[in-house]
């Protein structure tokens, strides 16, 4: 269960101990402070913390999977990545359709690591869609621009999740 | 001395249109003719509440008829107070703030007289349309404090009054070795600004609110600041999130000098574990003179100039520029109309009808046969789709079209104990249906409503139609690229979280097959 861990820690602290490792002083390159890689820094890190439920998922369909029809196709000869493409992840395509559609409605949400990690630095290079909300909201104190892009938000989450779920059909299988 | 003027922070006080009659807040007025007013006014500390009481004292020595009330918060939770308390009309009637923040405020302020004996720059730069919006409170400049054991150590002449950028640079590049730093670098406004400015009287924002960092002056500072961390003689920001570096590093032990505030003198002093040395900030190829120029108070200018997170200084040309229509802004007079700010959240008409919305359409006999309805009209069209139409199909169809429960044609015996059920049931949901409602439809419902307003956290709202979105789309210089920033960020991680979790689940799953 250590691979759990991350996701149970608190957010804030896993973002402000990765930041002290990003930033050893007299460590070079600082991935953070440059624009190219401090956003792949932040996605790095929120792997890190986010994979933990994900696995749990997967982890309760893997064992889940019928063990009949596992069976059926080493039988039939299935080894190796045709038996792992052809047979195991169909059978688990519900778990990894409703992970992927959670995980891409948080991850458009996304806030708190790159508010401790860069504040949306170098620049704005790593200044995402609810920071600059919360900036408009709490900073600039326009809150009607702030409920603006929140709608946008949701209008984009909404619209990317219709799409996965118009498209489970084709690669989703539910037994029965 | 004026240089180290214009390189700080005004504190002020200004009169509010605070509550006159008997009993409200603010301050009230009692029948022998003696006045109480309250103070608005930040304290981190008991000595500094005693210390802000004598000077509520000294008031009443001088007036007999009027008595100062102390409000206080600790500096973090000062502003949000503020706000809260303006929005609710509870606010005191002398408030304080510092003078950057003013702008923000200037509708709320009642215009003053100003006494004699103020230096007349001073108040100018407290003064917007023409109107003296507060007066002089305190003044606090921004200084460059220096490590005296370090200093001393290294055999380099400690800063004092009169110290070029050439004795600085000198200094900074002496005292950078094994490791430490002569300087501790920043970019938080106060502290890099203050420095630039002194340097050769570099200002990032033009008197009409227009910013020119691509000016010569600031390209020139800018250029030069930078150059003190690739020279090696200067400690640089490790990230962009740190922005209170320099006075960190300073504290720390790492960096000999840094410039900031004097109102952090006592607690560097405190946490410091060596002497800590303070003088004026060095002095440029040209000295500034104008405190006008940098204090000068404009309109929806909001600068968070404590506590990290720095970025609403550069937003003062969105804010104060001709972008937003703000009109005139009449003042907010009474409780009433201060209240406008308020109606983002529950008041007292609102979870009334929030309550009564939810009983209707959620909780009512027709509402959950409707839904019940609806599931199963839901799978028999699943089931249609496969396998033609289902024999009970039709019923449930009317059912639906009746809106009412279709199961259980309610026996006339059972009809009693059911509704008591139903009764209970609508006890038990009522407190979750009501928090729902409270704290989540109804922000959304607000939400909806307020992106079509220009609705500023202070002062009155005004319909813009589809501005905002026209603005996030148009103009705003940082939306779009969140925008890009979020879709990568998602098309990045999620593939990665799903490979990773996905070859961690086979792996310590050890299917047997």
């Amino acid at each position: 269960m250590l691979f759990f861990i991350p996701a149970i820690t608190p957010m804030v602290a896993n973002a402000v101990i990765w930041k002290l490792l990003f930033q050893l002083v007299g460590t070079e390159p600082n991935l953070l402070a440059d624009g190219s890689t401090a956003l792949l820094s932040v996605v790095a890190m929120s792997v890190w913390q986010g994979f933990g439920y994900n696995m749990i998922v997967f982890s309760a369909a893997i064992n889940e999977m019928s063990p009949s029809v596992l069976e059926a196709a080493s039988l039939d000869g299935a080894t190796g990545l045709r038996r792992l493409v052809s047979v195991q992840l169909p059978l688990i395509s519900p778990a990894l359709f409703f992970a992927t559609t959670m995980t891409v409605i948080s991850s458009m949400q996304v806030f708190t690591q790159p508010y401790i990690l860069t504040a949306g630095g170098p620049g704005n290079a790593t200044e995402t869609l609810v920071m600059t909300v919360y900036q408009a909201g709490f900073q600039s104190r326009e809150l009607g621009l702030a409920a603006a892009g929140a709608w946008v938000l949701f209008a984009i989450i909404l619209g990317v999740t219709a799409v996965q779920f118009l498209g489970q059909k084709r690669w989703v299988h539910y037994e029965s | 001395m004026k240089a180290l003027l214009a390189a700080g922070l005004v504190i002020l006080v200004g009169a509010t249109a605070c509550g006159g009659g008997e009993g409200t807040a603010g301050g009230a007025k009692q029948d022998d003719g003696t006045v109480t007013l309250d103070w608005e006014m930040w304290a981190g500390s008991e000595e500094e509440k005693a210390q802000l009481d004598h000077v509520a004292q000294l008031v009443t020595q001088q007036h007999p008829n009027i008595r100062i009330k102390l409000r206080t918060a600790p500096f973090n939770a000062y502003f949000t107070k503020l706000q809260t308390e303006f929005a609710a009309g509870k606010q005191a009637c002398v408030v304080s703030m510092q003078s950057l923040r003013l702008g923000a405020y200037a509708d709320l302020l009642e215009p003053l007289t100003a006494p004699e004996g103020f230096a007349p720059a001073s108040l100018d730069a407290l003064k917007m349309d023409g109107k003296q919006l507060a007066l002089p409170y305190d003044l606090s400049p921004m200084l460059l404090y220096y490590n005296k054991d370090a200093f001393a150590k290294a055999g380099v002449a400690e800063p004092k009054a009169g110290w070029t950028i050439a004795d600085f640079e000198k200094a900074a590049k002496a005292l950078s070795t094994g490791g430490k730093f002569g300087f501790g670098m920043s970019f938080s406004d106060l502290h890099t600004l203050s420095l630039l400015l002194s340097y050769n009287g570099a200002r990032p924002v033009t008197d009409e609110v227009k910013l020119q960092m691509d000016s010569q002056p600031m390209v020139d500072a800018v250029t030069w600041y930078a150059g003190l961390g690739a020279g090696k003689s200067a400690s640089v920001p490790a990230g962009s999130a740190e922005a209170g570096w320099g006075e960190t590093q300073f504290i720390n032990g790492n960096a000999m000098m840094a410039v900031d505030g004097s109102w952090n003198i006592g607690s560097t002093i405190k946490d410091a574990k060596f002497k800590v040395g303070i003088a004026p900030l060095p002095a440029g190829a040209r000295r500034v003179e104008d405190l006008r120029g940098q204090l000068r108070v404009r309109r929806g200018q909001g600068l968070r100039v404590q506590g990290g997170g720095d970025q609403g200084g550069l937003r003062a040309q969105r804010q104060g520029g001709p972008g937003l229509p703000r009109g005139p802004g009449p003042r907010l007079p009474r409780q009433d109309r201060a209240a406008a700010g308020l109606r983002g959240l529950p008041g007292e008409a609102e979870p009334g009808q929030g309550r009564r919305r939810a009983g209707r359409d959620v909780l009512g006999q027709g509402g959950a046969g409707r839904r019940r309805a609806a599931v199963h009209h839901q799978e028999l069209g699943r089931r249609e789709q496969a396998h033609g139409p289902a024999p009970a199909a039709g019923l449930h169809r009317r059912a639906e079209r009746q809106g009412v429960a279709h199961h259980d044609p309610a026996a006339g015996g059972a009809r009693a104990v059911r509704s008591r059920e139903e009764w209970s049931a609508l006890g038990f949901a009522t407190p979750s249906v009501l928090g729902l409602g409270l704290f989540t439809l109804f922000p959304v419902g607000m939400a909806v409503v307020m992106s079509f307003f220009d609705w500023p956290m202070l002062g009155e709202s005004e319909f813009v139609g589809l501005e905002n979105f026209r603005y996030l789309f148009g103009e705003d210089p940082d939306f779009l690229s969140s925008l890009r920033n979020t879709f990568v960020f998602t098309g990045l991680y999620v593939p990665l979280n799903i490979l990773v979790a996905l070859g961690l689940a086979f792996w310590i799953s050890n299917s047997r097959w």
